[in-house]
């Protein structure tokens, strides 16, 4: 059982140039740089995901809580005439609903990251492949998963040695 | 209203209007002094905002370098060099004290057992050699800098970064005192610490409302529409949600101590803003210079795309100018929303003036091509 085919690259410019041309024939195409590379978000394809609307919601969340528990608290359970302002003292309330506005949506976001990319994740079938490590060192990678409709064992390995990689390796699953 | 592509023109064409403008703005003050350097102030405040504010924004530039510089520089650069027309057009108003400021006015001083307590510091005589002061000090750091910015020797960055750092400091002592002349001295018994501080953001907004704009439209008569890349905008818009947010944040908390102290000569600055039809005003602050643009600027969409960047920006300056008029006019008119029309005038005379200086030093200015480093490799 295949999981992947990995193409090797010396640099950026080669990975983000087979990612180019890869991603004309698949769809699955995944890269494994050690740093962010420029471009290399767009050339994947990587276009909207859920991670702002889950910030937004748990901003909101944040500080329509924290806003409710002030009014609560001040106008319903302990109502306090305090030298004559309004109960509801809403520019008091707003330091507060602020701050739980900024770490609800930065508490949603980090959170939400992580359900949606699956991590922390114990294994993976990457680390299956003792070249793999270099992906954090010096060393670029162009993936092409299994389970994409156009992958074929042979076929994919060919068209990868086309983008002339370092080496292409099969990633067991 | 002109090819900005003609910069000349723009400078023959803002000046001819400001010179109109100007002519009316006198007539309209034989007729109204108390009127005329009411609208004056508020529009040479607007103005000095941005002069001065454009000034920082390139010491900071000279001192931190990053990718925003190359666009925004030249029109930055045009609006520092106005420093010594702000600091003319600041004349006239040296013969309004008395009809702007309640401490310059004898027979109020002599009244009020609170102005001639102050008055060790609110007088005539202080006032116009503080602000001389002031100006002069800005005037020589444009010059200074302006004149460094032409080599680019060891010699002439030291000298710059030099220059940057004296002129940060000093912006940020003589802004609040500055403030507290123009702004609270309107309204003697009320106090802030804030109010420096709110008022140089305020200024930083209206700067980066100018220059980004002014680059978009150049860009385009230029047909240098390239030359602006959406990460450029992504930066000039992050820039702008900076300072707006941080111009809201400066404005509530001090709203916020004077509302939880609810003394009577803290109030009083707010009174006439709030409880009267003077509020509307507030509120168009308020949208233009934080709702619109923080919202806008959640959008990449919008924060990316140079024309949407640009009319944000825009709108934002716009903004400002009624800041302006809100932190001067409720404190001569309590009683409710009141404009004259030489407050329109008098932007056009000053700004028309202050565009046709800025537009010289802009036709020095090469065009802005992308560096290497300045366009991204995929773009």
């Amino acid at each position: 059982m295949i999981h992947s085919l990995l193409a090797e690259f010396a640099g950026p410019n080669e990975l983000l140039d087979a990612v180019r041309q890869a991603r004309r024939h698949y769809e699955e195409v995944d890269a494994y740089s050690p740093y962010a590379v420029d471009g290399l978000a767009e050339a994947l394809g990587m276009r909207r995901n859920r991670v702002p609307l889950i910030t937004l919601l748990g901003g909101l969340i944040g500080g329509g809580g924290v806003y409710f528990l002030e009014w609560y608290s001040a106008v319903i359970d302990y109502p306090i005439n305090s030298g004559g302002r309004p109960l509801n003292s809403w520019p008091v309330f707003i330091p507060p609903t602020f701050e739980l506005t900024i770490l609800g949506a930065a508490l949603a976001a980090f959170i939400g990251m992580l359900v949606l990319n699956g991590l922390p994740k114990l294994h993976h079938p990457l680390f299956n492949v003792p070249q793999f490590d270099l992906a954090s060192r010096n060393r670029f990678f162009l993936g092409i998963r299994a389970t994409d409709r156009r992958f074929d064992p042979t076929l994919t390995r060919q068209y990868l040695l086309g983008l002339d990689p370092l080496r292409v390796v099969e990633v067991p699953e | 209203m002109t090819r900005l592509r003609d910069l000349p023109l723009l400078s023959r064409r803002a000046g001819a209007i400001g010179v109109v403008a100007l002519v009316a703005c006198i007539i309209g003050g034989i007729v109204d002094p108390p009127a005329f350097f009411a609208a004056w102030l508020v529009n040479w405040l607007f103005l000095l905002g941005i002069a001065l504010a454009a000034m920082m924004d390139v010491m900071i530039h000279e001192l931190t370098g990053g990718r925003w510089g190359r666009v925004l520089r030249p029109p930055l650069e045009a609006a520092m060099t106005t420093m010594p027309l702000v600091a003319l057009l600041a004349i006239p108003l040296a013969f309004g004290l008395p009809d702007l400021f309640a401490w310059a006015r004898p027979e109020a001083v002599a009244a009020s057992e609170l102005l001639r307590a102050k008055q060790w510091f609110l007088n005539a005589p202080g006032f116009i050699v503080r602000n001389i002061v002031w100006l002069v000090a800005w005037t020589a750091f444009a010059w200074a800098l302006r004149r460094r910015l032409a080599g680019n020797s060891d010699d002439d960055v030291r000298a710059r970064a030099r220059i940057s750092v004296a002129g940060l400091l000093v912006y940020l002592f003589t802004v609040t005192v500055a403030a507290y002349d123009w702004i609270a001295s309107l309204v003697p018994e009320w106090s802030s610490t804030a109010i420096g501080l709110r008022l140089g953001v305020a200024q930083f907004i209206a700067a980066f409302g100018f220059a980004v704009p002014f680059a978009v439209l150049d860009a385009r008569a230029r047909r240098l529409a390239p030359a602006i890349t959406p990460r450029d905008c992504g930066d000039f818009g992050n820039l702008l949600l900076t300072f707006v947010l941080m111009w809201a944040y400066i404005g509530f908390i001090q709203y916020l101590i004077v509302w939880g102290e609810d003394i009577p000569h803290e109030t009083s600055w707010y009174w006439p803003r709030i409880t009267t039809s003077w509020h509307w005003l507030g509120l168009a602050v308020m949208i233009l210079n934080f709702a619109l643009p923080v919202v806008a600027m959640l959008f990449r969409a919008i924060k990316r795309n140079p024309q949407t960047l640009a009319l944000v920006c825009g709108l934002a300056l716009a903004g400002q100018w009624l800041d302006s008029v809100w932190l001067i006019l409720p404190s001569l008119h309590h009683d409710g929303f009141a404009m004259h029309w030489l407050d329109v005038a008098a932007l056009f005379a000053e700004g028309g003036l202050w565009l046709a200086f800025a537009g010289l030093r802009l036709t020095q200015e090469p065009v802005p091509e992308p560096t290497p480093h300045g366009v991204p490799a995929h773009g």
